[in-house]
């Protein structure tokens, strides 16, 4: 009996070891897919250099990591784990649980408390160069007009988790004082976002998505729209943001970090979801825009593009085009960029404070170069 | 690989007990060294050919030592077996750092530095060479016999066990169990546990207070507040002791699974008396090491009173500088010399007359802080850092929020590893010692403990490594 109870103790124990190894092989296990995009790392080739350079062998362990069965239970077993029990999740994770569910990202909670401030100057110059673009731009007709998008730290700082404080001069501060001083056409969705707050029955963030909601979106669009409009001087439609439901199950972006959770209960961080009608009245389908910017754009694109515009291409991080209504699939060369730039109507350059170090990804410094020679 | 890695715990590990229990006897020293090389050179392939040689070399010397053992020639070839290993330890491991100093020295003179490729450190360097040089001069000394084959002599060295971070194993602790081992499901279960516990020990408690520790340690010296510093020196503190002794714990795990007892390696060093004390808990197979094989070719305590002292201070000089290649490892050897010879002056007779809870006191704080000379960058770097932790800090408040050092998970865990640490002081600890000896009530303990934290291990250990991004990132 003694030998059998130690040998079953012993397969007890090694056979959950070789259990992640067949279930990568056979998948035998229903098992969860882990939720969040991760560059991914394909199985490496194998030569004598790179096996001596140890390069082979962290590669194979990257992609054994990145493919090991049970991942899907392993990751969202830990990440409940330290939910359930301390209320947050692992300490490298840039996912900040705060009051009542509502999750934060660091990069957001940083700049909001004033961390990694980028000199005064550099701003400067950042600023300086978007009202020369702004005015080369005018010559020609184009508008110009940047959108500071809004930090949800910053719109809902009473649901941080305590410790958190906001005590420095951030960078949104001196952008924003930057761009009145200097003139540049501007819209502040942090500014935008608050006074909804005060005066919206819904949230204009959400507990468990990192951008607006789609109502706060919404919103903020019809002030964009206005603002577009006084700057082309022709009306562009009206659109309608009144609230068509209000539901427990938010969708897309109002989800997006509470899906990142990868949990074994999946409900956390889901709010009461403000659905808007986001219909138009009268739109002009007239735009020919150029946007450079973040995923909060999004949100925007999902409700201008097909009412206002003829075409819109969005550099994503100034990286790549995001073609919404676009023949193009990149960013044009230099040579080409000029006439591209003096197609549009209206250039929009928006930028959130967890990327302030890099206030136009690039493009002002091509911009400017486009247009002066 | 490491042991607290996925390819070592879902890959090698179950695959490698497979192929170690279907084997048969006569072969399983064949497979534990095959594993051990495959588990080599997955880790460092540059270095498998000179370690393959190196071996050789020291197996065909030992057995010229003793054919030799009647005259001098023993003693030629055992200089030369130790010189051959001290040389490739000290070339591998000091001389990127002896370059680095001379060529310090020759900019501020103003001429041109030393042209110098770096080296790379091969894995297990450190507890290799000590092996070896333990092994020659137990040949010589005739505490053993030259190990009978090259296989032998060969798995002795290369045990992927204790082959990183030790602990350090005399042949004579391992030649007869080299030929003569039994392997009892009892054995495996404890070593499967003792393994486990270890694993447990490394990613729940030392990665985790590792993360605290590196966080206060990587911040410019001149912004960390009085309370932050002590913060990162407990943290500190305990991630060191449970990391290598988890590691010690897998090693001792995985070789009793094979049918190997290897010695203990550490012993609550945190409840030592007196810094004599803590070495004889804290990496003990190192301290033997260092007594049997350096102190006492010193010559030990037989040569008077300040050749003693001068050599308990040397051989902790030397023991500083095997942890690693910096000032700060070689100040650290001297710091614990220093007490060691008070000790030794007058320490011990004064410290009798103490409670014995005010000696581990005293002595924890001492090591506490020859952890910040261990842990700095550099020396003026752990100057500063004692400097804070007597209140002379610049400032009181910092960039980095408390909340973003330590979360509640690693607040509990230290609360945990200082417990973990003290508890066989107290009464209650006693408790829990006498009951666990009820033979039947620890198996099945041990049983749902080992499964429980293996999980729970594996879990972290995954998911420590999975960041998504929202989005793709091009």
């Amino acid at each position: 009996m003694k030998p059998l109870f130690y040998l079953s103790a012993i397969l007890s124990y090694l056979l959950p070891l070789a259990l992640p190894l067949f279930q990568m092989s056979f998948q035998f296990l229903y098992e969860p897919r882990v939720n969040g995009y991760e560059n991914q790392v394909p199985w490496p080739s194998l030569d004598w250099t790179s096996w001596n350079e140890g390069s082979y062998q962290k590669e194979v362990e990257n992609w054994l990591h990145q493919n090991m069965g049970l991942r899907g239970w392993m990751v969202r077993f830990d990440n409940q784990l330290n939910l359930s029990l301390f209320r947050e999740l692992d300490q490298q994770k840039n996912i900040i649980v705060g009051r009542n569910q509502w999750l934060h990202d660091k990069g957001y909670i940083d700049p909001y408390m004033g961390k990694d401030k980028v000199p005064d100057q550099q701003l400067e110059n950042s600023v300086k160069q978007m009202r020369i673009v702004q005015d080369l731009l005018a010559q020609h007709q184009v508008a110009f007009l940047f959108i500071m998008s809004p930090n949800k730290a910053r719109v809902y700082p009473e649901t941080l988790p305590d410790g958190y404080l906001n005590p420095k001069k951030t960078n949104y501060e001196s952008l924003m004082e930057l761009l009145k001083k200097y003139g540049v056409h501007f819209i502040d969705g942090n500014a935008s976002l608050i006074e909804f707050k005060r005066t919206s029955p819904y949230d204009v963030f959400v507990r468990g998505g990192v951008h607006w909601s789609h109502y706060g979106a919404c919103l903020f669009t019809q002030k964009l729209v206005l603002e577009m409009e006084q700057l082309l001087h022709q009306k562009l439609g009206i659109l309608d943001c009144s609230v068509s439901q209000v539901d427990y199950q938010p969708t897309g972006t109002d989800r997006d970090y509470a899906t990142l959770l990868n949990l074994l209960t999946p409900e956390y961080a889901i709010g009461p979801t403000a659905h808007p009608k986001a219909t138009w009245s009268h739109p002009k389908k007239v735009l020919n825009v150029l946007e450079i910017g973040s995923s909060f754009l999004h949100n925007i694109n999902d409700l201008i593009t097909n009412p206002l515009t003829r075409q819109l291409d969005f550099y994503y991080y100034y990286k790549r085009n995001i073609p919404y209504r676009s023949s193009s699939q990149s960013i044009p060369p230099k040579e080409e960029f000029k006439s591209v730039l003096l197609q549009k109507d209206i250039v929009l350059l928006e930028n959130n404070e967890g990327f302030l170090f890099n206030v136009d990804f690039g493009f002002l410094e091509d911009a400017l170069y486009a247009l002066q020679h | 690989m490491v042991f607290s890695s996925e390819i070592f715990l879902f890959l090698f590990l179950p695959g490698f007990l497979l192929v170690y229990y279907g084997a048969p006897s006569r072969l399983k020293n064949v497979t534990a060294l095959m594993g051990s090389l495959v588990f080599y050179v997955w880790g460092a392939p540059t270095f498998i050919v000179l370690i393959l040689i190196s071996n050789s070399v020291d197996y065909v010397l030992s057995q010229k030592i003793e054919l030799h053992q009647k005259n001098v020639f023993s003693k030629v070839y055992l200089t030369l077996g130790i010189l051959l290993n001290a040389g490739v330890l000290l070339y591998f491991k000091y001389s990127n750092f002896l370059v680095e100093e001379i060529n310090t020295v020759l900019n501020n003179l103003g001429f041109n530095a030393l042209p110098w490729t770096s080296i790379a450190l091969p894995i297990g360097i450190s507890f290799l060479t000590f092996q070896k040089i333990s092994y020659l001069l137990d040949v010589y000394r005739q505490t053993t016999a030259p190990a009978k084959t090259l296989v032998d002599y060969m798995l002795y060295v290369l045990f992927f066990p204790q082959l990183i971070a030790g602990p350090i194993v005399r042949y004579h602790d391992i030649s007869t169990q080299l030929h003569e081992r039994s392997h009892r499901l009892e054995d495996v279960l404890e070593g499967a546990f003792r393994f486990t516990m270890g694993l447990a020990k490394k990613i729940l408690i030392a990665d985790s207070l590792g993360y605290v520790a590196d966080q206060i340690f990587g911040m410019e010296v001149s912004s960390i507040p009085t309370h932050y510093a002590w913060l990162g020196i407990m943290a500190y503190t305990y991630q060191i002791y449970f990391d290598f002794s988890g590691y010690s714990d897998m090693a001792i795990g995985l070789a009793r699974m094979m049918g190997f007892g290897l010695l203990e390696n550490f012993n609550y060093p945190y409840l030592a008396a007196n810094i004599s004390d803590f070495w004889r808990r804290w990496h003990i197979s190192l301290s033997r090491w260092m007594k049997e094989y350096l102190y006492l070719s010193l010559g030990g305590n037989r040569k008077g009173s300040s050749r003693t002292y001068v050599n308990l201070w040397l051989v902790f000089v030397v023991s500083g500088l095997w942890h690693g290649a910096n000032w700060t490892f070689l100040l650290w050897g001297i710091y614990h010399g220093f007490f060691l010879v008070m000790d030794k002056l007058f320490w011990l007779k004064l410290s009798k007359r103490l409670p014995k809870v005010l000696n581990i006191g005293i002595t924890f704080f001492i090591v506490m802080l020859g952890w910040v000379i261990f842990r700095s960058e550099n020396v003026l770097f752990s100057w500063e850092y004692l400097k804070i932790l007597m209140g002379q800090s610049p400032t009181t408040s910092s960039n980095l929020l408390l909340v973003e050092i330590i979360n509640n998970r690693a607040k509990l865990v230290l609360s945990l590893a200082m417990g973990f640490s003290w508890i066989p002081l107290t009464w209650f600890g006693e408790q829990i010692k006498n009951r666990l000896q009820e033979a039947q009530v620890l198996l099945v303990i041990k049983g749902w403990l080992a499964v429980i934290l293996l999980f729970l291990s594996t879990s972290t250990l995954v998911n420590s490594s999975f960041h998504p991004f929202i989005y793709f990132r091009f």
